[in-house]
């Protein structure tokens, strides 16, 4: 091996500082996927610039969800819900990363997220839509219909 | 949490009415009047909670319990057993004189929560203003909160969920319940689903206010004709209080 390099004309600590150079210049750094992959947002404006928004999402959104969440004190400039509203599309689906704003650039860049686990990942207007509730009403009724002849002393109906 | 602001007591304290220095009064020897001493120190902000008037709730009526699993999106899996519940309308029947009631329970939003004292991640939570909640972003999804409720107000998600609503985010591996509509009451709005539902169908049992505002219509109705908890015995101070049972 050092026989190849030398010819080459590479000395082992140019290589080593030549490495850490290439793994350092990798830190901080996100790199926006194609714009074909990236939805258009639909709002005029970003709640701040561009380049803080690619580095310091995350940051933004950790440091201020312990407030919302815990003292109710919301920044609706800087909400999940916000973020989700503007750039996700109504039809969008996250099994389809390319259809998902979030989705799409945490694909391209390989960091996972745990958001969508819990938080919706469509947007508002996107929620109601016909066939959930139908699914809703739905299940609701049946539960109801389970417990409706139950006539011990303490009953508990309930309808999730 | 509600372990900062109380005042400690040990066993002995509480037993010998030495805590009556730090925050109570000595009536005679031995009895003593306990105040909590967060209570005088969350005072100024609001604390939000719920009259519910059991002479008032129709029996067979589940118009609570549906708004407030619409609202935020608790649906069915088909698994009883195991599908959450945020509320439930509860029938009881006196053995000795036959008398029914029929009322709604849910979280009460204890102000000395021991869902919040045996947390070990300090995911379950009491807001200033009395909310208790499940910070899903810590809950590692022990349950010992579920064990510790008196009021089995909690529920555990077994299964992977879709399509939550944005504003109540729910997810497999964590506890949820009740959060009397924290985001309606941080948008501004004063009133819950349930109670909303309550008021539409005629039946008005349910009133929703701030406890701590002496002039609130709960706060006056509270004054003026009294009000009972479930397992009052225990000393939680729950902020859901109850009339006629
Ligand atoms: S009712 Fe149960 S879940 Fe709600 S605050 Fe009290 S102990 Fe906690
Ligand atoms: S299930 Fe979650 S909220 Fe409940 S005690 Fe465990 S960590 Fe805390």
């Amino acid at each position: 091996m050092p026989s190849v390099l030398t010819r080459a004309g590479l000395s082992l600590p140019a290589l080593l500082a030549g490495l850490v150079f290439f793994a350092l210049s990798g830190c901080g750094k996100v790199e926006p996927p194609p714009a074909s992959l990236l939805a258009e947002a639909r709002g005029d404006q970003c709640v701040e610039p561009t380049d803080v928004m690619r580095r310091e999402h995350m940051q933004i959104l950790m440091h201020e969800r312990d407030e919302a969440k815990r003292y109710g004190r919301r920044n609706p400039d800087h909400s999940f819900v916000g973020c989700v509203d503007c750039h996700v599309s109504p039809t969008a689906n996250r099994e389809d990363p390319s259809t998902h704003f979030c989705m799409a650039c945490h694909e391209f860049n390989a960091v996972r997220m745990d958001c969508f686990q819990c938080h919706t990942d469509r947007p508002s207007d996107a929620a109601p839509a016909s066939h959930r509730n139908v699914d809703l009403h739905e299940s609701i009724e049946r539960h109801l219909a389970a417990h409706a002849d139950a006539s011990t002393n303490a009953v508990e109906v309930s309808i999730p | 949490m509600s372990s900062d602001n109380s005042a400690p007591l040990s066993r002995r304290q509480f037993i010998t009415g030495a805590a009556a220095a730090v925050a109570g009064l000595t009536i005679a020897p031995g009895v003593f009047l306990l105040k909590p001493a967060e209570a005088a120190q969350k005072a100024d902000g609001p604390r939000w909670g719920l009259l519910i008037d059991t002479s008032k709730c129709a029996d067979g009526c589940t118009a609570c319990v549906r708004a407030c699993h619409e609202e935020n999106g608790v649906r069915s899996l088909g698994r009883p057993e195991t599908d959450a519940q945020w509320i439930r309308k509860v029938n009881l029947t006196e053995r000795a004189t036959g008398h029914q009631h029929s009322l709604p329970v849910m979280c009460q939003h204890c102000e000395n929560p021991p869902c919040v004292d045996v947390c070990p991640t300090h995911a379950s939570f009491i807001r200033p203003d009395g909310i208790v909640l499940v910070d899903k972003h810590s809950c590692i999804g022990c349950r010992y909160c579920m064990m510790a409720c008196p009021y089995k107000a909690r529920s555990f998600i077994h299964e992977k969920l879709t399509d939550q609503k944005p504003h109540a985010p729910r997810g497999k591996g964590t506890v949820e319940s009740c959060t009397l509509c924290v985001h309606r009451i941080d948008r501004g709005e004063r009133t819950t689903a349930c109670v909303e539902a309550c008021n539409r169908d005629g039946h008005k049992a349910m009133t929703f206010g701030d406890l701590h505002d002496p002039d609130s219509e709960i706060s006056q109705r509270l004054r003026n004709y009294g009000s009972t908890t479930i397992r009052a015995d225990l000393r939680l101070n729950p902020a859901v209080r109850y009339q006629g049972i």
